[in-house]
């Protein structure tokens, strides 16, 4: 297998006026293609910091990340965002739709700035809103569906690229169980059909989807599970 | 409760600081203008509605025929008052003082002249400041200006003067002493106005006087025509016209519509960016709304915090506008407005203003509280595009606004062009700058004349006679060859070296200006002539009796092409062909040109110095000297100031315009962060989120433009301005203009929320979600 994730020594630190706060603190993993990696650790310890990292909406203070095989240590704003599209897919805890688009339209959003024409716009976005099962929803805005719909919602967004990894921040922690477990179903059948899922969470139930389990305390690995 | 609104309000406006600091400035100089156009307006139109003008329609309307007409007590009529037309020219001496003239201009009126409103355009805005209105047997009214020149700070009210009649000519107040009753303030302290009692003599009087209650103007005109009056000379009857001057005539209620609207425009434009940012700021809190309503707050609660949050920003809005107001007064005092008001009222006027705005804004924000009653997250939702909706009308309203004063300063400069374009001139501003031009004077004037042509400042001089360069209207008369007659404007007469002065090229010999009978004509004419087989080199000219006179020499460029084609307008069938310039040795206007090492406020200095020496210290000389372009500038001062104000009213458009959309786009990118980050994480480049953000305000702009600037241009600029025949513009022109236009203010737009932009582009996405 290869190795799409690979970090050396990565430190984040958050500085304000008078402290500073090491989120991160020599964080060695790798991931390889295909994988289902969960990320687990209590609050505060540096796990959604470590998937924004890994995800490409931050950079590391120190360290190497080798995403693919290519360093985006030091990428700008726009090279992350350039290597994102299409890669990189994104679920958040609370889904992070867009209120003013309707279902359709956030589905689309990151086809449209990949500047994919209308005609394979319209028939990926139909294709993802079937897998998730969602069509009969799209002309509805986030705010007139349950949490669940918003976070099937944010995986079709996620998922309509077709992108190599999916990174999943806390993706059950506002659904109730049954749609807990729905979420998770549809990562791990993403993950079976070849998408790499990096997922953080608290739940020992959601982390038990995952082929291994990293565990962080205080911004470093202190244990690697397979399971 | 109303403590917790107003502490609410407060708070709500510090959030957004910079926002609501551009909607109260915004708001502040919409009242202000709106004030000043107000004002202006009542001034102007504002008259009482009962004067009369009456006009002696088959006689001279002399002071004779007035004096009649004040014996007959005519039914009907009441307050019959009268002033003369023209002044005499005439010198004011003061008690002891027999050396020292002031020249004055002297008016005749009747007693009670300023006792009642005027319809006079001279006359009505004159005000008394100070002593009576009226004056007696042996009392004058004086102008500002003369009082403050004879007698500075002490009260001239009481004190005596002596008209003498001017230039050693004899009229009715030469020699009469008079005693001040009162002080005119005229606007204008350079005015130098005395008036005096009416002598009933042949000037011709301009006549007021007022409906008395239960006539009309029809049954006043009947009642003069059958009073029996007489003219004096020859005892035929006297007919009267009865006009009402402030009763508004098509032409000028259709003028007062259009400047209201403008100034109403003006306002609308600060209050759309004021309203955009209360709707904005209420369709971005619609979390704090509900909030509210879960927690027991009625609809009514929620319209008195928004209603707070409307009076806070109104009353701030209406200081600034109290200190736009202070800060403009005395610019608009400058030029000459400020009599027309005062300042106390020109802040009640911008209160009124503000409190239609009040219950304009009252009832606007009704409807956002009225659509909250629909509780349902899909209306939420539609309500917020709606909003959106709202915000990009009121924003097209604006660019409709701006357009139209882009449309308006184009129309007002290319007047401008026109106008100013009469200055027979080849000599660039610097140049004119250099050249001083005098006109004879009474006192002493070999003398001064000597003295200059001998300074060493001046480099070369000039003189002629009649001259057309800073009156700017043409006196014209028939040139004839043989049985050939055409007709040509007078340039000047006086001595030939004026073209060299002047720039102008000429072919031809440069003769003596005493040697008399010769003329010379510009290309178009010479060859005009040319075409007559009799054509022998002389021409005969309707002016001097039709005399004969040699052609000396041809104007070779057509400087005056514009005055001939605004000639073809003016006489139509006998155009005017081209212009003589006649070789004269009397002169009345002097040039000097000033060598460039000195400046002309040196050279100025000289001149009074020498003029000084042989005119009463009681005269203004330095009034007297002016370079040619202070001349020019002079004549047009009224066009520059159109155009300048023109220019201002643009500037406070785009000012406005652009401040709302910087507003909107900080508005924007503070309260849609979420927005933004998530459009980021989803592949959105800065490119995407520049267009993101700026195309919406950059496509209501065109398509506004699209449909507002085609309009415009056609009615504006090519039928209302080409329509009386002075072709001012083609269809190309009025689409580079509108180009121009578009390109300037999009320009203006991108260039001033550049800033804004490239912090909304530098956003963190990561950080927004963690916040999140």
């Amino acid at each position: 297998m290869e190795k799409i994730i690979k970090t050396e020594n990565i430190r984040k630190v958050f500085r304000t006026e008078d402290v500073e706060t090491w989120a991160l603190n020599g964080v060695d993993i790798e991931i390889n293609e295909g994988e289902f990696v969960a990320i687990m650790g209590p609050s505060g310890c540096g796990k959604s910091t470590l998937l924004n990292i890994l995800g490409l909406l931050d950079n590391p203070s120190e360290g190497s990340y080798l995403l693919n095989g290519t360093d985006v240590t030091l990428f700008t704003e726009d090279n992350r965002t350039t290597l994102r599209k299409g890669v990189i897919g994104f679920v958040f805890q609370s889904f992070n739709l867009i209120d003013d688009l309707n279902v359709y339209e956030n589905i689309e959003l990151p086809l449209l700035y990949m500047g994919i024409p209308r005609k394979e716009r319209k028939r990926r976005v139909e294709d993802a809103m079937r897998r998730m099962d969602i069509t009969h929803r799209a002309g509805h805005f986030p705010q007139q569906l349950s949490g669940g719909q918003q976070q099937r919602v944010a995986i079709a967004r996620a998922v309509v690229a077709t992108p190599k990894i999916i990174f999943a921040d806390e993706p059950t922690g506002n659904l109730d169980s049954k749609n807990g477990i729905e979420v998770m179903e549809l990562l791990k059948q993403l993950n079976s059909e070849g998408t790499t899922i990096v997922m953080v969470t608290h739940s020992q139930r959601d982390a038990s989807y995952a082929k291994r389990v990293i565990n962080l305390f205080d911004g470093q690995v202190t244990a690697e599970i397979h399971q | 409760m109303l403590l917790h609104y107003m502490k609410m309000a407060v708070r709500q406006l510090l959030k957004y600081k910079f926002q609501t600091f551009v909607s109260m400035l915004c708001m502040g100089i919409g009242l202000t203008i709106n004030g000043y156009i107000k004002l202006v307006l009542d001034a102007e139109f504002g008259g009482p509605r009962d004067e009369i003008r009456l006009y002696i329609t088959d006689a001279s309307q002399s002071a004779g025929e007035y004096g009649q007409l004040e014996e007959k007590r005519v039914e009907g009529i009441e307050n019959l008052r009268a002033a003369t037309v023209r002044p005499h020219q005439a010198n004011a001496f003061v008690e002891g003082k027999p050396e020292l003239p002031y020249e004055v201009n002297v008016f005749g009126m009747t007693p009670d002249l300023f006792r009642h409103s005027l319809s006079s355009s001279m006359e009505r805005h004159f005000k008394i400041m100070a002593g009576r209105d009226s004056i007696g047997r042996n009392e004058v009214l004086v102008s500002n200006g003369l009082a403050k020149r004879i007698y500075g700070k002490e009260s001239a009210i009481g004190k005596s003067i002596t008209l003498v009649a001017d230039a050693g000519g004899e009229n009715d107040y030469t020699g009469c002493s008079y005693r001040i009753a009162g002080i005119l303030n005229t606007g204008d302290d350079s005015e130098q106005y005395v008036y005096a009692p009416l002598v009933y003599n042949a000037d011709v009087v301009k006549i007021f006087a007022n409906i008395a209650d239960g006539y009309t103007a029809k049954e006043v005109q009947h009642a003069l025509n059958n009073a029996g009056l007489k003219t004096p000379d020859n005892g035929t009857p006297i007919s009267f016209a009865v006009i009402e001057p402030n009763v508004m005539h098509v032409e000028e209620i259709l003028a007062y519509i259009v400047v209201t609207i403008f100034s109403w425009l003006i306002f609308l434009i600060g209050f759309i960016t004021f309203m955009k940012f209360m709707i904005q700021m209420f369709y971005t809190r619609q979390r704090e709304l509900a909030l509210r309503k879960c927690v027991g707050s009625k609809n009514k609660g929620l319209y008195m915090m928004l209603a707070s949050e409307v009076t806070a920003m109104l009353a701030c809005a209406f200081a600034v506008s109290c200190i736009t107001s202070e800060v403009s007064f005395n610019y608009i005092s400058y030029m000459h407005f400020g009599y027309l008001f005062s300042f106390s009222s020109l802040i009640v006027a911008q209160f009124e203003t503000t409190l239609i705005a009040f219950a304009i804004s009252l009832v606007v924000i009704l409807f956002p509280i009225m659509r909250l009653r629909k509780v349902d997250m899909k209306g939420a939702m539609l309500r917020r595009r709606q909003g959106k909706k709202m915000k990009n009308a009121m924003l097209a309203l604006q660019f409709a606004i701006s357009i139209t004063f882009l449309v308006l300063l184009g129309v007002v400069l290319l007047i401008a062009e026109y106008d100013i374009g009469w200055l027979p001139d080849k000599l660039s501003a610097s140049e004119q700058r250099r050249i001083i031009s005098l006109h004879t004077m009474k006192f002493g004037w070999d003398e001064i004349r000597s003295g200059i042509e001998k300074h060493p400042m001046v480099e070369e001089y000039v003189y002629c006679n009649n001259e057309n360069r800073s009156s700017g209207s043409f006196s014209y008369h028939t040139c004839i060859v043989g049985n050939d007659t055409v007709y040509s404007g007078i340039l000047a007469h006086g001595d030939p070296r004026y073209f060299e002065f002047f720039n102008i090229s000429m072919e031809g010999k440069v003769v003596a200006p005493d040697e008399g009978n010769y003329v010379y004509v510009d290309r178009i004419l010479y060859e005009r002539l040319r075409q007559n087989p009799e054509f022998d080199g002389t021409v005969t000219l309707s002016f001097n009796s039709f005399g004969k006179y040699q052609i000396a020499g041809v104007v070779q460029e057509d400087i005056y092409a514009k005055e001939r084609i605004a000639y073809v307008d003016h006489i139509g069938e006998c155009p005017i062909v081209g212009f003589v310039f006649l070789v004269d040795s009397s002169y009345d206007t002097y040039y000097y040109r000033i060598k460039e090492r000195y400046t002309t406020d040196e050279a100025k200095d000289a001149f009074e110095t020498i003029m000084r020496k042989h005119v009463p210290e009681s005269l203004d000389v330095r009034e007297n000297i002016h370079t040619l372009y202070e001349e020019h500038m002079d004549r047009y001062k009224e066009l520059y100031g159109l155009v300048n104000l023109m220019y201002m009213l643009v500037f406070v458009c785009l000012l406005v315009v652009v401040l709302s959309v910087y507003s909107s786009i900080s508005l924007d990118a503070a309260t849609r962060q979420k927005d933004i980050a998530i459009r980021k994480i989803n592949g959105a480049r800065s490119l995407d989120i520049i267009r993101h953000f700026i195309a919406p305000y950059l496509i209501n702009y065109t398509v506004t433009f699209v449909v507002v600037y085609p309009f415009l241009g056609w009615l504006l600029l090519l039928r209302m301005l080409n329509g009386n025949g002075n072709r001012l513009t083609s269809t190309t022109e009025i689409m580079l203009y509108g180009v121009l236009i578009y390109l300037l203010t999009v320009g203006l737009l991108v260039l001033t929320t550049w800033g804004k932009i490239r912090a909304i582009m530098k956003v963190n996405p990561a950080e927004v979600v963690r916040r999140e």
